[in-house]
């Protein structure tokens, strides 16, 4: 069966998990029933799924996938283990589109829903043309590390001037920056989807590529890779995925950062090939599975996601780690 | 002829690295450039790579200038090895020298053609890397790290092969047996070789001609025995050795004196 059926596997599996639980519980049967279409079903369980459910456990999983194929594209561009899709300042960008979205309420009346996705989308844009204008047009590891970090303390610190002027959203925006599926309907997935789905098949394509620039510029240079602009291109894609999902989602951590690993761990390779895809499905998995225990551990309150995805994900990683050596890490 | 270099020069900064350069490269040919250290002779190899733009003169490969090739197209006739070692990498022997048909790939698809993969086997099997096919390079020695990027190079079937200091970090057999691996390929792929050498008898048993760079100029080019005289290498290098001829290869050799007294 292979990595790739066993991931799928997973993920239908964590899909169903995750539309069975909830305020009301649905038996597993029934969620077959009601997605496959087949015999007949409640109309009140019809509408949790296809109106309440499915559409927030869809975004949970492109997002999930999303950041963790982004976190893939960061960690080799920049040669850096701890690269993450919020370190070349999308995240901090993004952030501030959303608390001017929220404060302002800019545009309110004529984006309703939307305003604050498309702020924050905007927010992240922009971060991410001020890190790669500064980074200069070779676009060298070093100096894109630094303008992310010099765009992030810039961004970051008009964040905390916002926050310190708003006092009435304040919970608002704590909310959102911490990363919510709270009330996502389809138009959400529609948002998502294309963006995800083409980038992440162009980016999959260009594994050859991702694959040869491990051997480091210069050599990949001779093998005929055009380095700078495979790269320009690679770390704009990946971008425009991460600011996808973070303006519908907020701020979710630690799945770009670890999912990378564990799949590398897992599958005990680094070719793109397969870790690009492999990294989308687990992150899905983990993000859909995350988000259902945030739903069901303090029912009725819902808690942040990212509160889930960190205190999940940090013990089993520790816990794979110790088993592997370092060695395979990068 | 397949390389054509016309009075090409470059400056970094104040500097004259290399001061209008004529190299003239005939198909099949193995060239040494030899020199001091800043001499600029690794300067002139990768500009004739194409990865350092030159500031004056011409470079023309195939009788096309280089900087007119696509990456791709370039790398096709051009493969270039050099003294450094492959990074540690998590990927196996196997991956790393299919990464040398790059260049000739058709599909989109990031997968391998079938006559591709056949290339691949018997750049592997040629540089005897083929046992070690599945092995991570970290788990390689210095002498298996180096074929394996003469495997990577072979891979991408290069018309010229340009060599920086190959051998620099290997023991003397693994020097032998490496440079006998490229003369056997050679004669076999009627390829051209470019090597830029600090050893003067390796490139005095294993070339055609050698080209003399000292301070970004050429001192002298010629076959190997009109170069490597007594007064050449005593200008260039500024020693004074003893040279022999070689009794089996009847080529000149070079013989250190040894403290002065």
């Amino acid at each position: 069966m292979g990595w790739g059926g066993f991931f799928l596997l997973t993920l239908f599996l964590t899909l169903s998990i995750a539309l069975s639980v909830g305020s009301s519980s649905i038996p597993l049967v029934a969620v077959w029933k009601t997605i496959f279409a087949f015999g007949n079903n409640d109309p009140a369980i019809n509408a949790i799924i296809w109106k309440i459910r499915f559409p927030r456990v869809c975004i949970a999983a492109l997002v999930g996938g999303s950041l963790a194929l982004a976190g893939v594209i960061y960690q080799s561009l920049l040669r850096n283990p701890l690269a993450d899709p919020y370190i070349l300042g999308v995240s901090s960008g993004s952030a501030v589109g959303a608390v001017i979205a929220i404060t302002g309420g800019f545009g309110a009346t004529l984006l309703q829903e939307w305003q604050i996705p498309i702020f924050s989308f905007i927010g992240a844009v922009l971060a991410l043309a001020c890190v790669l204008l500064l980074s200069g047009s070779h676009v060298q590891v070093q100096s894109l590390l630094l303008s992310g970090v010099v765009v992030n303390a810039f961004f970051a610190a008009i964040l905390t001037f916002l926050l310190s002027i708003s006092q009435t959203e304040l919970a608002r925006i704590q909310f959102w920056l911490m990363g919510s599926f709270t009330l996502r309907d389809w138009d959400y997935v529609l948002f998502v989807l294309p963006v995800s789905c083409m980038g992440s098949i162009v980016v999959w394509l260009k594994s050859t590529e991702l694959n040869i620039f491990l051997l480091g510029t210069r050599p990949a240079t001779h093998i005929g890779v055009s380095v700078y602009r495979t790269r320009l291109i690679l770390l704009i894609i990946a971008s425009l995925i991460t600011s996808i999902a973070v303006s519908v989602s907020g701020m979710i951590g630690f799945v770009g950062l670890i999912i990378p690993h564990f799949v590398r761990i897992l599958i005990r390779t680094s070719d793109h090939r397969y870790l690009l895809p492999y990294s989308f499905l687990v992150g899905a998995i983990f993000l859909v599975g995350s988000d259902a225990l945030s739903r069901v551990l303090f029912e009725p309150r819902e808690i942040p996601v990212g509160v889930v995805t960190a205190c999940l994900g940090a013990p089993i990683f520790a816990i794979l780690l110790k088993k592997t050596t370092a060695s395979t890490l990068r | 002829m397949i390389i054509h270099a016309k009075e090409i020069s470059k400056i970094f900064g104040s500097q004259i690295v290399l001061d209008s350069i004529d190299i003239l490269v005939e198909s099949n040919e193995w060239v040494s450039i030899l020199g001091p250290n800043g001499s600029g002779k690794s300067t002139l190899l990768s500009c004739l790579a194409g990865s350092s733009k030159i500031d004056s003169g011409k470079i023309e490969i195939k009788g096309k200038d280089i900087y007119q090739y696509a990456g791709k197209d370039k790398a096709k006739i051009i493969a270039f090895l050099t003294q450094e070692a492959l990074p540690d990498m998590p990927n196996t022997v196997e991956e790393i020298v299919q990464m040398g048909r790059y260049p000739h790939q058709t599909s989109r698809l990031p997968w391998l053609q079938k006559q591709d993969m056949q290339v691949v086997e018997e750049a592997m099997v040629f540089t005897e890397t083929i046992s070690l096919r599945h092995r991570q390079m970290s788990q390689l020695s210095g002498g298996e790290r180096q074929r394996v990027s003469m495997a990577l190079a072979l891979a991408q079937q290069p018309e010229i092969l340009l060599l920086d200091e190959p051998t620099t970090y290997l023991d003397v057999y693994y020097q032998l047996a490496f440079f006998d691996l490229l003369k056997k390929w050679q004669k076999r792929n009627k390829t051209t070789i470019i090597s830029v050498l600090h050893d003067l008898n390796l490139a005095s048993l294993y070339s055609d001609r050698c080209l003399l760079l000292r301070d970004g100029k050429l001192i002298d080019a010629g076959e190997v025995t009109e170069i490597l005289t007594l007064d050449n290498v005593k200008q260039t290098y500024g020693i004074e050795p003893i040279i022999l001829k070689h009794p089996l290869k009847k080529v000149p050799q070079i013989l250190l004196k040894g403290e002065s007294e």
